[in-house]
């Protein structure tokens, strides 16, 4: 089943009369149900903007963007979308910085705000909020509040606070952005159990190329466009686009880039260090 | 520098009184505030402190800590009470005087009285906060203000901003730190000069601080958004707030307290010493509260 499908959608903001910013033009693609989807592209690129399409926070000027089939823009002749709080508990937002994601001081009451925002009843909220601090490794910290918290541990609640609406999709929009190199770890694996363990379909937004290792698929956007999509294989393999989307390449493909400039042509795709060693030798060994 | 301020620290110990019922803490807390003002004999104040000191020790909070959150205000306290000593007009022969300065044995009873004040004052709310979480505080605030749902008040909205309100404290003030050493690595001079330049110098602070929390109020509506706030008028809460046996017993308790104190400020003919300058008091002790 297709869970998220933008069809030729642009979008302007143009609150401001002197600065018109044409933030996403005509874009289509379709995220399939349990994929686990990266987005990648620089500053101001408009990945901020197609997350917020992706809710309903944001409605597109043109084209439709349908998440399990339902429209975000209200029916003809309606003025709000009577089904928008379902989108929005089916795809789970998670912004840049955790602090700004939380509204209670101890973090089961801040996990029940979206459930009780639903209307759940009081004991399923309990179980919800179990299940979701369970599903994050947090359980311990049930009766905590979040100020002591690492980053890493702040984004898990986030997370945590999410999954308590039961959502099918999560948008994790550079939520890693912020944390520490053990911090983005512990987010990304907790994601890509969601990911494997629960079937949560997954868009990790990140202008950082190294977390594209996580994903199957990845989409690329340069100024509003998009300018790729397809498996991180092939997008490494295609060097040039990668700089010219203000991107900057992994360590290894950056490597692996430059070497090719220098003459050494390296045509494979290079994973890790270790492979790149082989290759090498390889190379050494027939000249 | 800011995080001295122990008020509104919660200290879990679990003891029965963090368990308490909210509603009734805060009802408690209230009613406390109020008969304070009426109290003015040296016997009211002693019940007042037992009644401090016996809820710390049931809550199982040290004194020590405490007594920490008086810290805050007790330049307050010094102040009000130099002022009271030396420039209350009492009856009869002054024990000490010089120049417009003179020192009755009725200020000195005032002045002791008003400091007494002032420390209960704040050590009622201090222990409220902390044996009861902010989050239990709001729960009870929008339990106590439900009825006037009836007259279309958004209790509910109000919950929510102050639940925010006090979740983003610890946060601004980690914030107001950071801007702080930042501004200080540049060179600010923040701790020299007189006031108004300390003032001045407090700019550099406050810009950055307003700036970043409108960025943050930015993304928080966001999330709010996200998570669905307002989605429903049948809205559930996963914390119920229910009487229990224990809310009835202390309820009763302060109600005896309560009885105490009325009984004290209702016969002040027992104690004469009072009397004397009840005439001026009023004028006095808000003219001392705000400052001056
Ligand atoms: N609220 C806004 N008003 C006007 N322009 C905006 C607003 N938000 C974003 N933009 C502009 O839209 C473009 C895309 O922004 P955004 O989606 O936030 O990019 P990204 O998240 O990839 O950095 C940028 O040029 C940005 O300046
Ligand atoms: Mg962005």
């Amino acid at each position: 089943m297709v869970a998220i499908s933008f069809k030729n959608v642009s979008f302007t903001y143009d609150s401001d009369e002197d600065n018109v910013v044409l933030a996403l033009s005509n874009i289509s693609f379709d995220i399939h149900e349990g994929e686990f989807v990266t987005l990648c592209g620089g500053n101001g690129s408009g990945k901020s903007t197609l997350s917020k399409l992706t809710n309903g926070l944001l409605l597109p000027d043109s084209g439709s963007v349908e998440i399990f089939g339902i429209k975000t823009t209200p029916d003809e002749g309606d003025k709000k979308n009577k089904r928008i709080y379902d989108i929005r508990s089916t795809v789970g937002l998670i912004f840049q910085n955790p602090d700004n994601q939380m509204v209670a001081s101890i973090i089961e009451d801040d996990i029940a705000f979206g459930p009780e925002n639903l209307g759940v009843p009081r004991d399923e909220i309990e179980q919800r909020v179990t299940w979701a601090l369970k599903t994050v490794g947090m359980e311990e910290y049930r009766k905590h509040t979040p100020t002591k918290l690492s980053g890493g541990q702040k984004q898990r609640i986030a997370i945590a606070g999410v999954l308590a609406m039961k959502p099918k999709v999560l948008i994790l929009d550079e939520s890693t952005a912020m944390l520490d190199p053990e911090g983005r770890e512990e987010v990304l694996e907790t994601v890509k159990r969601l990911n494997e363990e629960e079937g949560i379909t997954i868009l990790h937004i990140t202008h950082n190329m190294d977390d594209c290792v996580y994903g199957d698929r990845i989409l690329v956007l340069k100024q509003g466009k998009l300018a790729f999509d397809g498996t991180p294989q092939e997008l490494f393999l295609n060097a040039d686009l990668v700089r010219t989307c203000d991107l900057e390449l992994p360590p290894i493909q950056n490597a692996v880039y430059l070497l090719n400039q220098n003459g050494i042509k390296i045509d494979d795709y290079i994973q890790d260090e270790k492979e790149l060693a082989r290759k090498l030798w390889q190379l050494k060994q027939k000249i | 520098m800011l995080k001295d301020i122990s008020f509104g620290q919660y200290y879990p110990t679990g003891s029965i009184l963090h368990r308490l019922d909210p509603r009734v803490k805060l009802l408690i807390m209230l009613a406390y505030v109020i008969l304070i003002f009426f109290v003015k004999s040296y016997i009211g104040y002693i019940l007042f402190a037992l009644m401090v000191i016996s809820t710390a020790l049931i809550a199982r909070i040290p004194l020590k800590s405490l007594f920490r959150s008086v810290k805050a205000v007790i330049f307050l306290v010094l102040f009000i009470t130099i002022i009271n000593v030396f420039f209350y007009k009492g009856e009869g022969e002054a024990l000490w005087s010089w120049w417009k300065l003179a020192v009755y044995v009725d200020g000195l009873v005032f002045a002791s009285k008003m400091a007494l004040r002032l420390i209960l004052l704040v050590l009622g709310p201090a222990l409220l906060t902390y044996t009861t979480t902010p989050m239990e505080l709001t729960n009870a605030i929008e339990s106590l203000l439900s009825p006037l749902k009836l007259i279309k008040f958004p209790v509910h909205d109000l919950a929510v901003i102050m639940s925010i309100a006090m979740r983003m404290i610890p946060t601004l003030m980690d914030e107001t730190d950071r801007i702080t050493l930042a501004q200080k690595a540049r060179g600010a001079d923040l701790d020299t000069g007189n006031i108004f330049k300390r003032i001045k110098a407090m700019v550099p602070i406050l810009v950055p601080l307003f700036v970043c929390a409108f960025r943050r109020a930015d993304e928080l509506a966001l999330a709010l958004e996200s998570r669905c706030y307002d989605a429903t008028p049948n809205r559930t809460t996963y914390r119920v707030l229910k009487l229990k046996g224990r809310d009835f017993l202390f309820l009763i308790m302060f109600l005896v307290f309560m009885a105490a104190v009325i009984l004290d400020v209702a016969l002040p003919i027992y104690y004469p010493c009072d009397a004397t300058w009840i005439e001026g008091f009023y004028d006095n002790a808000f003219f001392s509260l705000f400052g001056l």
